[in-house]
């Protein structure tokens, strides 16, 4: 196959699709590492859970998509509220690799739970007939869904951006993020914080589940492992501890996954995991503290 | 009228008894210091009053409510803020929202307090939209000091002010304190500077290894020959 413009703009497109979901994810991490210093693993099972329960009630309301979508959401924050209560809140002050492993439990909890009640056959996802209409620009053909997927993506990291300068819980959600004690000292109540933040990142990571299953069609309960893997592999190379950068980071892993997947031979089509490992390793060797991350010294 | 008694209080972290029956009263209105040389328990005193350590036993008092079991953020809605040790500011935020956060668990009239920052330390205001982190090591302490104040605290504690500051800032700093203590705001200070230390203050209080053995009018504790030998040099 010879490789055209059109098929580049393609890549493209589906590099920002898969990269919004990325920096959505990496919003929601990256908040949750400053402040706990966990590497949050059961964050991929809530693309799954957003995901399923878009399904179930899809088929259990009668194809009603604004109700599917809300109980979504709610379910994506209701996971996230329920991991700290139930678990991370009672590990504060622990080592925080207790903190770790239990979010790896609290993950393969979660996608067995659905495995075992459900089914660990990959399922087809709701078809949403005004998310498939197809149109041509200049010869290339879109999905709706691909606009909505990378204008929700870049409008839900703007509003976060703003929200954390503009909002005095945005602050506190950063101040909390860059030094939990200081925060606790200043007055902000951090256990709120904290659940705040989980929710919301919750929530926007059950969206990105509703998004992944329109996009591709087909959704298992082991699709948010790697998820969360190279969102955290966002946040790395696009700096700990920067909002803005785990946003980049979310793109630019996407771009390049989808790029090296399209224009290399096929036969390296089953490296594209790795492919992102390998960035994360140029990153860490160039930049090891990202591309918009502060280094560390800045602490006296 | 004391704003703030600790009465026989008791800290410690595991099997180490870091405060022994510790008791202090602090006038309202004064400045009080806590002198001693390093590990005596000073800052440990003040993280305990701000309920970042839980004593194992006393009470401490803010006038008659016994606030020892209340978390940090209570503390602070109830007029206590601490300047903590080595400024703890949120470097990558910028100067206003440092500020902004002293405020956060305390409602009421922000820009006011704002603005009364603004007029202590007029350089914060030229740089609010500044990264903390780019500040100067004397502006970094102003705005911790401003970041202290925005809660209108009753108490201000003040750790180590002078902590890796040329004289002349550390100078300015404390001329600061005073006015800031004449607007009306009780102050506990830590300060390894004893002269400095009870130069401003009221009154003093010595720790040795976690317990009061001293206690006095500044200017009684000025003239005291052991404690000029002991601190003074």
């Amino acid at each position: 196959m010879s490789i055209t413009a059109e098929y580049v703009v393609i890549q493209v497109i589906n590099g920002l699709v898969i990269g919004s979901v990325y920096a959505l994810l990496a919003l929601g991490m990256n908040t949750v590492y400053g402040m706990l210093k966990l590497i949050n693993f059961a964050h991929g099972s809530v693309v799954m859970v957003g995901a399923y329960v878009f399904l179930l009630a899809m088929l259990s309301l009668g194809s009603m998509t604004p109700i599917a979508l809300v109980a979504t959401l709610v379910a994506g924050g209701l996971v996230g509220y329920v991991l700290e209560l139930a678990a991370y809140r009672r590990l504060r002050g622990k080592p925080e690799v207790s903190l770790l492993i239990t979010s790896l439990g609290a993950y393969i909890f979660i996608e067995n739970f659905v495995r075992v009640t459900l089914t660990s056959q990959p399922r087809p996802f709701p078809v949403i007939p005004e998310l498939n209409i197809l149109f041509d620009v200049y010869g290339i053909t879109i999905r709706v869904v691909d606009i909505v997927a990378i204008l929700s993506g870049m409008a839900i990291s703007a509003a976060f951006v703003i929200y954390s300068k503009r909002a005095k819980s945005g602050i506190a959600i950063k101040a909390t993020a860059e030094n939990i004690r200081a925060a606790s000292l200043v007055g902000v109540n951090v256990d709120r914080i904290i659940v705040l933040a989980l929710v919301l990142g919750s929530v926007i990571a059950g969206f990105t589940g509703f998004v992944w299953g329109v996009k591709f069609g087909q959704i298992d309960p082991g699709m948010g492992f790697i998820l969360g893997v190279k969102a955290f592999v966002a946040i790395v190379v696009g700096g700990i501890g920067s909002i803005p950068g785990a946003v980049l980071g979310g793109y630019i892993i996407g771009l390049a996954e989808m790029l090296s997947v399209g224009l290399l031979p096929p036969v390296y089509g089953g490296y594209r995991d790795g492919i992102v490992f390998f960035i994360l390793i140029i990153a860490l060797l160039v930049r090891p503290y990202g591309i918009l991350g502060v280094k560390e010294s800045v602490r006296v | 009228m004391n704003l703030l008694k600790l009465e026989k209080v008791n800290v410690s972290y595991d099997v180490l008894h870091v405060l022994r029956d510790v008791s202090l009263e602090i006038e309202k209105g004064t400045i009080v210091a806590l002198i001693g040389l390093n590990g005596a328990g000073k800052t440990t005193t003040l993280k305990t009053i701000m309920g970042a350590l839980r004593p194992t036993s006393g009470k401490i008092l803010l006038e008659d409510d016994d606030i020892a079991e209340l978390p940090p953020h209570t503390r602070v809605e109830k007029g206590i803020s601490l300047v903590p040790e080595g400024r703890e500011l949120f470097y990558t935020l910028t100067v206003k929202e440092n500020l902004l956060l002293g405020a956060y668990a305390r409602r009421g009239d922000v820009e006011q307090r704002l603005r009364r920052v603004y007029e202590l330390f007029p350089i914060l205001k030229e740089r609010q939209n500044q990264h903390a982190g780019t500040l100067s090591g004397g502006e970094q302490q102003m705005l911790a000091v401003g970041r202290g104040l925005m809660s209108d605290p009753r108490l201000l504690m003040l750790d180590e002010l002078s902590l890796g500051l040329a004289p002349s800032v550390v100078d300015r700093l404390y001329e600061t304190v005073s006015e800031i203590n004449s607007q009306g705001v009780t102050i506990l200070l830590v300060e390894q500077h004893v002269d400095l230390a009870l130069k401003v203050a009221d009154f003093a209080y010595g720790l040795e290894m976690g317990e009061v053995t001293f206690r006095g009018r500044s200017q009684d504790l000025l003239r005291d020959e052991t404690i000029k030998k002991a601190y003074l040099g």
